[in-house]
């Protein structure tokens, strides 16, 4: 059964492909609330309280950026 | 000569079936985007055709040749490709016909397994591989995808859950542009690879290119066309498919399209990078389900996935059978050329039989309105 079943590579594809994919919905979850929140929060004149979704939006799309690079990365070389 | 003219036939077949993958699996890329309305029909399949073209020339490490560890090497020859691929070509219509994504590479599997097994004999077929590296995965992919899904649109309503659903949707949808020219981007590099190692192996084969491994290069012509192959077939779009993954399955939110295409991709690209290739359709069918799952059970309509279940279970010996008998009805012409273009004549013969009633009894399915 090892053989055919490669148990080590498999368990890793599960936990990589289950964090990456909750990973990136996350990050990308995260950016639409800090996105919403800050025009919410600026609109109502807190400003300082709406930069600090500005910075929590910029940060999670610099994440979902990653990914995304890394992923063309992954594709490119395989 | 003779070998020259089977060569052309293996060559336009490979192309035709390469076609056929990007036709069958346009619904991969831009189901979920045009369900949620991420973007329009049109231009959905119009943005998954470039960033087709575009992957099959961003890689060219045509390592995955066909049923590779499946059928003995040195067993397979053109004609044996050509029912190969007649056979892949074949299941793939008969799915589209149906409505159900199904595995193109596992067809075409299944279509080189079964010439080579009426052409060799059993022994000439690897059990052990035929399992590891389609069963097995083929009860990974949709688990696998299932479950990552079911995970990430949870997560996402949890997140966003108490906000506005203007801006949330809209975000969504803006990200499903993204997952999605990630995943057709992935998608050329893969299947129309498959296509170029088809061709490739023809080319050695038939003594146009050197068989010796340090020589080993993709003519340029191939690349060229087998990227415009898949890509003209993903343009051309198989609506039946794109209708069954993007509203028969689930009704879907731009969350859950994102969660299905992101956690997708996420699944795809771990397993390209562990070197443990996943079917693109079974992932992608599986994170759909599981997006629509972990919402409710009940949003799930069961009868339509347990048919696209039987579809999977029928694709390897379905392709097998037809690969075989067209290999076996190749023979009956002998060794040469006459076999393959009688049944090239007879599929065109067929082909345009069918496509001629179809106009007479109407309008063919064609891009959904808005």
């Amino acid at each position: 059964m090892s053989t055919i079943v490669d148990t080590t590579t498999l368990l890793d594809l599960v936990g990589v492909s289950l964090v990456a994919a909750v990973g990136l919905t996350a990050a990308f979850s995260v950016a639409i609330l800090g996105a919403t929140r800050f025009s919410d929060l600026r609109r109502d004149g807190r400003g300082a309280e709406a930069a600090w979704f500005g910075v929590l939006t910029a940060l999670a799309l610099a994440a979902c950026l990653g990914a995304i690079v890394y992923a063309i990365i992954e594709i490119q070389t395989k | 000569m003779e070998s020259d003219l089977i060569l052309v036939i293996v060559v336009v077949t490979a192309l035709v079936f390469d076609f056929t993958n990007g036709f069958h699996d346009t619904a991969n890329v831009v189901a979920t985007s045009i369900s949620t309305r991420a973007m329009s029909p049109r231009l959905a399949v119009g943005f998954a055709a470039i960033l087709n073209f575009v992957g099959a020339f961003i890689s060219l490490k045509v390592a995955a040749t066909v049923a590779q560890g499946i059928v003995s090497a040195t067993a397979v020859t053109t004609t044996i490709i050509f029912a190969g691929l007649v056979g892949a070509i074949a299941w793939n219509l008969v799915t589209w016909y149906f409505g159900l994504p199904s595995s193109s590479s596992h067809a075409l599997i299944g279509g080189v397994v079964g010439a080579t097994f009426v052409a060799a004999g059993a022994s000439a077929v690897n059990g052990e591989g035929l399992v590891s590296k389609v069963v097995v995965p083929g009860l990974i992919a949709p688990t696998l995808a299932f479950v990552a899904a079911g995970l990430a649109i949870l997560v996402a309503y949890r997140i966003v859950g108490r906000q506005r659903p203007g801006p949330v949707n809209r975000g969504f949808r803006a990200g499903q542009v993204a997952s999605g020219g990630l995943l057709a981007l992935a998608h050329g590099t893969n299947d129309a690879q498959k296509t170029m190692g088809v061709i490739t192996l023809a080319l050695i084969a038939n003594g146009n290119l050197s068989s010796d491994p340090a020589k080993f290069h993709v003519p340029q012509w191939v690349v060229i066309s087998a990227a415009a192959a898949i890509a003209l077939g993903t343009y051309t779009g198989g609506w039946r498919i794109i209708r069954t993954m993007g509203s028969r399955i689930i009704k879907m939110d731009p969350a859950q399209g994102f969660s299905a295409q992101g956690a997708g991709a996420a699944v795809i690209l771990a397993s390209s990078h562990f070197g443990y290739p996943l079917s693109t359709t079974q992932v992608i069918s599986g994170g759909v389900v599981g997006a629509g799952a972990a919402r409710r059970l009940s949003a799930v309509r069961w009868g339509v996935a347990g048919n696209i279940a039987v579809a999977w279970v029928l694709t390897l010996p379905a392709s097998a059978a037809i690969g075989g008998a067209v290999y076996g009805v190749s023979r009956i012409f002998g060794t040469g050329a006459l076999g393959p273009v009688v049944v090239s004549v007879a599929i065109l013969a067929l082909t345009s039989a069918v496509f001629a009633r179809r106009l007479q009894r109407g309008s063919p399915i064609t891009a959904p309105q808005g």
